[in-house]
């Protein structure tokens, strides 16, 4: 009889020490998941915002000054959410080449991505060749212009005002691009760690230096 | 029973620290990727900001130019902000060949991290301007008036409407816009006008003619006292110093000027044709109290549009000690100067403006002067203005044009 209990009993110790490792288990892949996110998250945006601040710091840059003798023209055009600016980019990883590129930043749609859909892809479009992006998570990419009077530009801004863009505020939001919760079929459940960047006033100094 | 135990505690220890390491790399893996994220954001600040506190020193200190020293930069590590910058400079060549650009590399370090800001300058000249006023003394700009290009006035800006002008917008300043003491409304009402590139006030550029340096690179063909009648055609000139059909010589440009700088030294200067090469031509006044004016006797126009012919190097710079004097009594009543005028102590003037048959004064180029005058009398004579700014002057200029002896800077890099 002693027996019987004693192997009663130790098979409900077992398996509840059973169910608390596994739910420990399951508790600890939902965290290590969640930071797992919040890192990919971040880097991603890390990622973004050193290309974003590398491009906007050389708006109308050329390692050839003669070729772009007036830089208060090499931004084309300027939207709340693209920007199209001239510059001489690094196209071959030996430095800039003294010619002039065009550079195209712009916002595709939400909702085409399938794990995540908040996010679009920031497409980076380099001498009006086929676009491309890849899914960073970006779910918003917000620029703001200002005069040199510190006033905000309204956008579009239009062709005449172009010149009077004196800085540029970039605003820049990422998410994880696949859900860390779980239950991922019920959209309440999703989680989608979340990482926010604005860039106060990024000076265009190539831009009015003449 | 009690050795089970201990290795169920063991055990589940082990799990624990497991987990507890899983979770901590990614901790730490962000931590360290926000770190390298700051790391990598202080040593650009600290390149910018070296960069800022050389290009200052660049400014005040004017190194290599208007007889100042040369200035090696900063070889020793200054320290900012954690970590350190130095500042190199080294005198770099031109699209031409031609040594004068400046070339400032700042380095920064901190910690593992290295950042390069390289800054290139370029001696600043006065054909930057569009237009150059030294004083706008009871002249102001009404909303019909429009600068296209960069525009200094070396005191204050004016500007107004005239008498019962009910205009909605002021003048139009397309280019970045410096004055030395602000602006002013001259009329009420007045309109404010429109600086679309920018308005910066506080900022003194006078006047400076170096002479000297034209005498020099004019070399064995400078002209003294009289007249100079020039007429330029194409890579070449007619020059006389009786008339424009008397005496006249005709040499190529690279003879008579192989520096690209004809002058005459107390006398007056005359000048028409077509130009295809660079050129600076000048009157000076060295000494005395006459001459070092210039008379603008017709069209001086390029061979070909530097609008249109992105090839077209031909540039003109016409340079007066005194008026820039266009004369208007060639037969047609349209005017084209092509080239930067430059008076250091007058401005350019329209002959007889208010009695003369009214045209058109175009000018491609600049216009450079301690006074602004009337051109016409706003009605029925004279020679409104239309100046077209020649965009190659924001980083070029005629040979020796008048400089600001002060730097620009034509790019930024990081």
């Amino acid at each position: 009889m002693q027996v019987v209990i004693d192997l009663i009993a130790s098979t409900v110790i077992f398996g509840w020490l059973f169910i608390m490792g596994l739910t420990t288990k399951t508790a600890n892949n939902e965290d290590f998941q969640t930071n797992q996110g919040e890192l990919l998250c971040q880097e991603n945006l890390v990622e973004l915002t050193k290309l974003l601040e590398y491009d906007f710091r050389k708006i109308g840059y050329c390692k050839e000054p003669d070729k772009i003798p007036n830089p208060a023209l090499a931004i084309l055009k300027a939207d709340s959410s693209q920007i199209k600016f001239l510059t001489d980019l690094d196209l071959n990883g030996t430095g800039p080449d003294g010619n002039l590129d065009s550079l195209y930043y712009y916002l595709g749609p939400a909702g085409t991505m399938p794990n995540n859909p908040n996010t679009c892809i920031l497409y980076r479009v380099v001498n009006n060749l086929p676009a491309y992006g890849s899914n960073l998570g970006v779910t918003s990419f917000r620029l703001t212009y200002y005069d040199q009077f510190n006033n905000v530009i309204a956008t579009p801004v239009p062709a005449n005002k172009l010149q009077t863009i004196f800085s540029v505020q970039i605003s820049l939001s990422v998410q994880n691009v696949v859900a860390s919760a779980l239950q991922e079929t019920a959209p309440i459940n999703q989680q989608f760690q979340t990482a926010f960047y604005m860039q106060r006033r990024l000076a265009v100094v190539n831009y009015l230096n003449r | 029973m009690g050795r089970q135990a201990l290795i169920m505690v063991v055990a589940y220890s082990l799990i624990f620290l497991l987990t507890g390491a899983m979770m901590a790399s990614a901790t730490v893996d962000a931590f360290n990727n926000a770190m390298n994220y700051s790391d990598t954001g202080t040593v650009e600040n600290i390149a910018i900001s070296g960069a800022n506190l050389a290009a200052n020193y660049v400014f005040l200190n004017k190194p290599g130019i208007a007889g100042n020293a040369w200035w090696t930069g900063w070889s020793n590590p200054v320290a900012l902000n954690g970590g350190t910058f130095t500042v190199r400079m080294d005198s770099v060549k031109d699209q031409y060949g031609n040594w004068g650009r400046v070339q400032m590399t700042t380095t920064a370090r901190y910690g593992d991290s290295t950042y390069q800001v390289v800054v290139l300058f370029n001696p600043s000249q006065f054909s930057k301007f569009a237009l150059y006023a030294g004083s706008m003394t009871g002249v102001y700009f009404e909303p019909s008036d429009s600068v296209f290009g960069p525009c200094h006035i070396e005191s204050t800006l004016n500007y107004g409407n005239p008498a019962g002008g009910t205009q909605a917008y002021g003048a139009y300043f397309s280019g970045k816009v410096t004055t030395k003491s602000g602006i002013a409304a001259l009329t009420n009402p007045a309109k404010l006008p429109t600086f679309a590139g920018g308005l910066q006030n506080g900022v003194s550029i006078p006047l400076t003619l170096n002479t000297s340096q034209l005498v020099t690179e004019a070399g064995a063909n400078l002209f003294s006292g009289g007249n100079l009648y020039l007429t330029l055609k194409d890579d070449s000139v007619s020059y006389s110093t009786t008339g424009w059909t008397t005496g006249v010589t005709t040499k190529a440009i690279s003879q008579i000027a192989p520096n690209g700088v004809i002058a005459i030294d107390k006398g007056t200067l005359y000048v028409k044709g077509e130009l295809s090469k660079p050129l600076t031509v000048a009157s000076l006044r060295s000494s005395g109290s006459s001459g070092g004016t210039v008379t603008v006797k017709d069209n001086v126009t390029y061979k070909t549009d530097p609008r249109t012919d992105p090839t077209c190097s031909a540039m003109l710079g016409i340079v007066a000690y005194s008026t820039v004097m266009i004369d208007t009594t060639a037969a047609h009543n349209n005017f084209t100067v092509q080239g930067s005028m430059y008076s250091q102590t007058d401005g350019v003037q329209v002959k007889n403006y208010s009695t003369r048959p009214r045209g058109e004064l175009y000018v491609l180029g600049g216009w450079c002067g301690t006074q602004i005058y009337a051109t016409s009398n706003g009605t029925t004579a004279g020679l409104p203005v239309n100046v077209t700014y020649d965009e190659r002057f924001r980083v070029e200029s005629p040979p020796y044009f008048p400089g600001t002896n002060s730097y620009q800077i034509l790019s930024w890099y990081e």
